[in-house]
């Protein structure tokens, strides 16, 4: 785990790139995006930071939630981008505005996947409900987990939603234990799992399913994580195996620290400077 | 759907595809396009291929230019991506025609991860530092109306770098692909939308009809030039679990579909059965062979069946010179 002063001197640059208007976009010089912003906040209250350093962000978020609860990626175009109810959601229960929260949980539980005949073309259970990434359309596991998240952080972990959810991400496990985006199989062939997927389902699955179902999970991604390049996917294993309590975390954070430099320029991404910081941030936010 | 309605439209089908086909013989223009052959990746053919835009007047000069590339997913062994040689020699062909900026941009739809596409280290050391390597999927939106009709989307969402390009060049990869047959230039459209709206996959064009949403992206913005990295295309299970196949071939041209029914004929497949390409026919130019010139190589020289699923061997009914 980072050094306090230097998580604080990595916050520092990150709060710098704060628009005017309180939010964060997703790259410097880019207007403010819900994504960029919730995960400002989550990097702040990871990090222990004083909540008058993002309160701005705070209000901004505030008003960016459509009548009926739901978030887009932009209110110039409110009815695209509903994932990010999700994970707006979970940053605001964490943050302490339940009402803008509640809202978007609500918003949450009326957001369903479409449900499919299973084709034979994949082995899947597309009778199950999950999240999808848009209105209409099938679940994946991304949106699925942000969902999970945010009903747990609402106290609704039980609810038959969060179940089912769960239910899809134990569909949708490879048998190497990975996760890709939502299939396993195409035309009889494996495709091919990611740590960052990975490191999201077990984020949301950890203490709700039994830990033998997801042991082969945690030791793929204990595997894939320590040769990882990507500052994104080191942020994501790094708090996932921290959420399963793996000794091995400490050398996937180690390596994320050196590979953070490459967060600059062209590929500075907000997103993953903020899910960074959360991984290398005194709380577990997402979990705790 | 009952018997009656299903004769109805498949009578409306038939009738379109007739109608498509008098209009591609009749209506439509004659397309060029521009067949090289290049062994490997070690050639320099910046040149080549910038004088080839500049007889088909794409003119550079002065102007924002993004490279849209198939760069989704790196697997070594696994061809999926254009490679970067011959991305850095459209580059440099486009910096000779005078371009003010050239941008390398892309939105992926197998991986949100953009350190295995976009930013892997191999595109970006190959680059000129001046080049960008730009991430569609994350930024500022810009909304576009469709000018097509046959999905139910009144718009599309693009990221500003798209949307601020003056022209916009495709480099594809020449591959098979489970669900369409093939992907060409205009699937590698899809490539153009931003994840935080459509998904990872674009989940929310499946669910609109992929061929029908790549006749809409087509008609609502066609690249301004195609070059199709054919020197080792994908065969079998594409457009990421297949194998290499060595084919030896650049394809230009600026008409898209002229482009990537060259390209299926070229792999063996009958343009008419992959459907986007039978859904664009009445509308662009470029399906039919004999209304295709070939300036430089014919394809029938480069030909050969690209082995694929099951499902679209039916589809497969070359050769055809």
């Amino acid at each position: 785990m980072a050094t306090t002063e230097e998580w604080n001197r990595q916050w520092k640059a990150f709060s710098e790139m704060q628009i005017p208007d309180g939010g964060f976009g997703y790259a410097p010089g880019l207007k403010a995006g819900v994504e960029p912003t919730v995960h400002a906040v989550l990097a702040g209250l990871a990090g222990n930071v004083n909540p008058r350093e993002f309160d701005a962000s705070l209000k901004w978020l505030a008003e960016k939630r459509n009548p009926d609860g739901s978030v887009p990626c932009s209110m110039e175009f409110p009815d695209q981008g509903l994932w990010l109810s999700a994970p707006y959601a979970l940053a605001m229960f964490k943050a302490g505005d339940t009402r803008s929260a509640l809202a978007a949980v609500e918003f949450l539980l009326s957001f369903t996947s479409v449900t499919v005949d299973n084709t034979g073309k994949n082995d899947l259970d597309g009778s199950l409900v999950g999240w999808p990434w848009g209105k209409g359309a099938f679940s994946w596991v991304e949106p699925t987990v942000w969902s999970l998240l945010a009903l747990e952080a609402a106290g609704k972990g039980d609810h038959p939603r969060a179940v089912e959810g769960r239910r899809v991400l134990v569909d949708r496990q490879m048998r190497s234990g990975g996760w890709n985006y939502g299939n396993k199989h195409v035309y009889g062939q494996d495709l091919i799992p990611f740590a960052d997927t990975t490191a999201l389902a077990l984020l949301a699955l950890y203490g709700r399913v039994p830990d033998e179902s997801i042991e082969v999970s945690i030791t793929f991604l204990e595997a894939e994580a320590v040769v990882q390049n990507s500052p994104y996917a080191l942020a994501l294993s790094g708090l996932a195996l921290r959420r399963c309590r793996r000794g091995t975390v400490d050398a996937v954070l180690k390596r994320l620290e050196e590979k953070m430099s490459l967060l600059q320029g062209e590929r500075m991404n907000m997103v993953h400077l903020g899910l960074c910081l959360q991984a290398l941030g005194k709380r577990g936010i997402l979990w705790e | 759907m009952n018997r009656r309605q299903f004769i109805k439209w498949g009578m409306a089908a038939v009738g379109a595809a007739g109608l498509g086909a008098v209009i591609g013989r009749y209506w439509h223009r004659r397309c060029r396009v521009w067949i090289l052959s290049i062994k490997d990746y070690q050639r320099d053919i910046s040149r080549d291929v910038a004088g080839v835009m500049l007889r088909e007047e794409i003119f550079l000069k002065g102007k924002k230019v993004l490279l849209k590339p198939n760069f989704v997913e790196c697997h070594p062994g696994r061809p999926i991506n254009t490679d970067v040689r011959l991305i850095t020699q459209v580059v440099d062909a486009c910096l000779r025609l005078g371009a003010a900026s050239v941008v390398v941009g892309e939105a992926p739809g197998h991986r949100r991860d953009p350190w295995y596409s976009i930013y892997h280290s191999t595109l970006r050391e190959a680059l000129p530092s001046q080049v960008r390597c730009i991430d569609l999927n994350h930024g500022d939106l810009v909304k576009v109306p469709n000018k097509g009709w046959y999905t139910k989307l009144k718009h599309f969402y693009i990221t500003t770098p798209l949307a601020e390009a003056d022209v916009v060049i495709s480099i594809p990869k020449m591959k098979t692909h489970h669900w369409m047959g093939v992907t060409l230039s205009m699937k590698n459209l899809f490539g153009n939308l931003p994840g935080i709206v459509y998904g990872w996959p674009k989940n929310l064009l499946h669910v609109q009809g992929i061929a029908r949403s790549i006749v809409d992206l087509t008609l609502t913005m066609p690249p301004g030039f195609v070059v199709v990295d054919g020197i080792t295309g994908m065969e079998g299970d594409g457009p990421i679990m297949g194998t290499p196949k060595p084919m030896g071939v650049v394809v230009m041209g600026k008409d898209p579909l002229a482009v990537d029914a060259t390209c299926a004929r070229m792999m063996g497949f009958e343009p008419g059965n992959i459907p986007y390409m039978a859904l664009a026919m009445p509308h662009i130019p470029g399906m039919l062979d004999e209304r295709n010139d070939y300036p430089a190589e014919h394809p029938r020289t480069f030909a050969s069946t690209f082995a694929c699923v099951d499902a679209f061997r039916p589809w497969q009914t070359g050769p055809f010179w």
